[in-house]
């Protein structure tokens, strides 16, 4: 690919975000290009080691808060009369519409999070359990009640140890899943046809 | 590396590879490749970053008939250098008592 193509390239990839953020991306490869040619290396070669033009793009959007694209998406538009028209008289339809999906996703994040939380609070239970019975054990006179209690205490243990590295993943699995949405909600948002269109 | 913490360690390479004088993208990349190798992908969101958090300058300067932004360090900048460099002095503590116990094995 040579310089030609590849700034072309972003720049259509870039299409959706603000001029400024695009014209901002487009001159750092430039400048970057010309000067590794300028350094020696050929068209192709300069272009060539710049990486895949998805990873490059992805980081660029990255970067971009995502209150940049939505003032931009909704700014961006040249609305006629009608359209404002439009959405004035549409209110109150749009506007329950929109409240009840915000709604949704908030539900879906809160459950989601909450699942996360329940498996803390059944291994905090259960090393709470395994210390309980540990006391017990030294505390209580009755010979049976304190085998019992040694049972409880080192069943506890073991559930509780085998249960800590299973709630670090999930709440890590849980904060890369959250990561990824918000990405994918950026993406939407760049998107043509995407909701704000 | 931990994402995390490599970003940060990153950020303060750029800053400190400006210490000296205005650089650019390019000869960033190459005046840190002896210690880190950064890709551009990975440089040009770091000084977007550090420009927003006003550790930074921007100039465009003409050279060769074209635009190259120079990028330079102020004040805050080098605040943050210090910083730095007092957060990891704790850090490298800990870091040599680890050292010393591994190597003890």
């Amino acid at each position: 690919m040579n310089k030609h193509d590849f700034l072309n390239e972003l720049s259509s990839r870039l299409a959706r975000l603000p001029d400024t953020e695009r014209d901002k991306a487009y001159a750092f490869y430039a400048e970057i290009i010309d000067d590794s040619m300028e350094d020696g290396m050929s068209e192709e070669e300069a272009v060539g080691k710049l990486g895949s033009l998805d990873e490059i793009t992805e980081r660029i959007i990255a970067e971009v808060p995502m209150s940049t694209i939505i003032k931009h998406r909704v700014a961006g538009k040249n609305r006629g009369l009608y359209m404002v028209l439009l959405l004035i008289c549409g209110f109150p339809i749009w506007f329950p519409i929109l409240i009840s999906l915000f709604s949704v996703l908030l539900t879906l994040f809160i459950v989601f999070w909450i699942v996360d939380l329940v498996v803390w609070v059944v291994f905090g239970s259960v090393a709470a359990a395994a210390v309980g019975s540990c006391i017990g054990f030294f505390l209580n006179p009755e010979f049976g009640m304190r085998l019992l209690l040694l049972g409880g205490a080192l069943a506890c243990s073991g559930c509780a140890i085998l249960l800590f590295p299973a709630s670090v993943s999930v709440t890590k699995q849980f904060a890369l899943i959250t990561c990824q949405l918000w990405m994918k909600l950026k993406n939407a948002m760049l998107k043509k046809g995407g909701i704000l269109q | 590396m931990d994402a995390q913490l490599k970003r940060g360690v990153l950020e303060v390479c750029v800053l400190s590879a400006l210490l000296k004088e205005p650089s650019y993208g390019y000869r960033i990349i190459k005046s840190l490749s002896p210690v880190v190798k950064i890709s551009e992908s990975t440089l040009y969101p770091i000084l977007k970053r550090l420009e927003t958090s006003g550790y930074l300058s921007v100039r465009s300067l003409e050279h060769n008939g074209r635009l190259r932004k120079y990028y330079a360090i102020n004040e805050s900048g080098k605040d943050r250098l210090r910083q730095f460099i007092d957060e990891w002095e704790g850090i490298a503590d800990i870091y040599t008592y680890i050292q010393n116990e591994v190597r003890q094995l």
